[in-house]
């Protein structure tokens, strides 16, 4: 009886679906009424065939139940074949322009909206709301302690110095991906944050390097800004 | 698109992902416990309905045990969609012989279908006429799409192409895009937002972009030209914790290109928010070993640029003050 409801529910749920893909005013499609009627023309060479808005397919309630295998003597289906090439990764390691390497761990935000990067500043965070490495879009972004009371100067402290045209390498396992350094810049840390392209979830695919930098004030034990290092990703 | 996930989420209570694929794995663990112990307890209580259950859970029929032991606690079963992507036809969907859908148009997706694992067939009929058929296997916890669709090759008839649904998690605010080229056209790419997203898919070829939610303008150009474009550009909007799946359908000669979107929803993974605040470095011996190395050019730089900004900024702050 359960199941019943469910699929009453589903069948309510689909009805749904396919009149929200109905209402859609610049909706093009198959759908009865629609079928005969011209498709907007493409006025101009460079411009295809098609809906100018892709909406959701109209999706069919299945009528049967669940099925058992049966064989059928039919040939197998063609199998589509993946062409997505290289697999995106999150960085276990990188190599910084003066051929010096660092592990990278995964870093969270923590409830007071700081990174929580490793405390040993010879290891690197991986911000866990950023891209990957391979990933299209946004950013990817590495922050790293630049020194610390307990270990010392750490391994990102040679972003102070970086140029652009310097070469950072992203690695994890036999997956490499290398970058070519854009920019070096420092921000406030107060308005970090404001600085749109740092943690962009859109946009171009860039890597972010993060670290400390600017006056330290002895009595806080605190750099006034942060060192934001942009690379772009080579092909 | 939006709205349309949580629908979705609610029609296909059994769609688990990696969830479903852990429940499969740990099936010939639990097969033994069902025939024993555990079935043994409610057998003397409850009686004949759940004797026959036990029995047929320990009996020759897995697959028929498989499901009817799964209805109430999650089956490892496999859900399939049948996707028409022959333009101009109108078809009966019939899955193991049995009509599943009638009537269904170009663009349709029929499903889900909760399939036992193990071998199956799909067919596409008009009238009596067959307009695609293909066998195909259904592996436990499995989401698969069928697509039936046409080729380059205008003298080929229709046929079904298999994709594989990769369920798994996706990083918060994000959709797991696939483009699957299933039309009547050459090798292309896929053109979204006036980059190449995709090159050189053939017919029966997909690849996968894990994207930020969003609208993006999509086009399909012939590979390795700048146009004309065989499709769009159109807009395709993605929603966040989705498998979004675009193929690609029809012929242009035919002015029959279209898409078929097909949007299902994917668990989010882990994934922080934006920090605020980046602090990385309560030493100072990074800032005491520049000092001794002198300030680089770029801090030089950087500071005679803000101290003109300071100048301007004062002098613009003088001139307003004198001007009231």
């Amino acid at each position: 009886m359960a199941a019943a409801a469910a699929t009453g529910a589903t069948t309510a749920a689909l009805a749904v679906v396919v009149l929200l893909a109905g209402c859609r005013s610049d909706a093009v499609g198959d759908r009865p009424g629609a079928a005969t009627a011209p498709r907007a023309a493409a006025s101009t060479a460079a411009v295809g065939a098609g809906p100018s808005e892709l909406v959701p397919a109209p999706v069919r309630p299945a009528t049967a139940p669940s099925l058992v295998a049966v064989p059928s003597g039919l040939p197998q289906v063609a199998v589509g074949r993946d062409r997505s090439g290289a697999a995106p990764f999150v960085p276990l390691e990188v190599v910084l322009p003066s051929g010096r390497s660092a592990p990278v761990l995964a870093a969270d935000t923590g409830a007071d909206g700081t990174l929580a990067v490793p405390p040993d500043p010879a290891q690197v965070g991986w911000w866990t709301g950023g891209a990957r490495a391979g990933d299209p879009y946004g950013s990817l972004v590495l922050a790293g302690h630049v020194d610390s009371r307990r270990y010392g100067v750490g391994v990102l402290a040679e972003l102070a110095s970086a140029r652009p045209g310097g070469l950072v390498r992203l690695a994890a396992g036999s997956a490499v991906r290398s970058y070519r350094i854009t920019s070096v810049r420092r921000v406030p840390k107060a308005s970090l944050a404001a600085d749109g392209d740092i943690f962009a979830r859109r946009g171009p695919a860039r890597l972010v390097l993060l670290t400390c930098g600017g006056a330290f004030d002895a009595r806080t034990h605190s750099y006034a800004d942060n060192v934001v290092v942009l690379a772009s990703p080579l092909p | 698109m939006e709205q349309q996930a949580p629908q979705v989420r609610d029609r296909r209570p059994t769609h688990g992902g990696r969830a479903a694929a852990a429940h499969a794995r740990s099936r010939p663990q639990r097969r033994p416990r069902r025939s024993g112990s555990r079935w043994s307890a409610p057998l003397a209580g409850v009686g004949l309905p759940v004797a026959v259950a036990a029995l047929v859970a320990g009996g020759p029929l897995p697959a028929q045990a498989a499901v009817a032991a799964g209805a109430g606690a999650g089956a490892p079963s496999a859900q399939v969609y049948v996707l028409q992507g022959v333009a101009g036809e109108v078809v009966q969907v019939t899955v193991d012989g049995r009509t599943v859908a009638s009537a269904v148009r170009s663009r349709t997706v029929v499903g889900p279908l909760t399939v036992a694992p193990g071998r199956h067939s799909v067919q596409l009929r008009r009238g009596t006429d067959v307009v695609a058929q293909a066998g195909f296997d259904a592996a436990a916890g499995a989401s698969l799409d069928l697509v039936a669709h046409r080729f380059p090759d205008a003298a080929r008839a229709a046929a079904f192409t298999s994709f594989t649904n990769d369920v798994s998690a996706v990083a918060p605010g994000r959709t797991r895009l696939r483009v699957v080229h299933t039309a009547v056209v050459p090798p292309a790419d896929i053109v979204v937002n006036g980059t190449v997203l995709m090159s050189n898919l053939a017919n029966g070829e997909s690849a996968t972009r894990v994207v930020p939610d969003g609208a993006y303008q999509v086009s399909i150009v012939p590979t390795a030209s700048t146009g004309p474009a065989v499709f769009g550009p159109t807009t395709l909007r993605v929603g966040a914790g989705t498998l979004t799946n675009v193929f690609a359908i029809g012929d242009p000669a035919a002015g029959t290109m279209d898409a078929i979107v097909q949007a299902l929803p994917v668990r989010t993974g882990n994934g922080s928010g934006a920090p605020s605040r980046v602090e990385t470095g309560d030493g100072g011996q990074a800032a005491a070993l520049l000092a001794r190395t002198g300030p680089d050019p770029a801090m030089v730089a950087g500071l005679v640029g803000a101290v003109g900004c300071v100048l301007v900024l004062l002098a613009t702050a003088a001139r307003r003050r004198g001007v009231r």
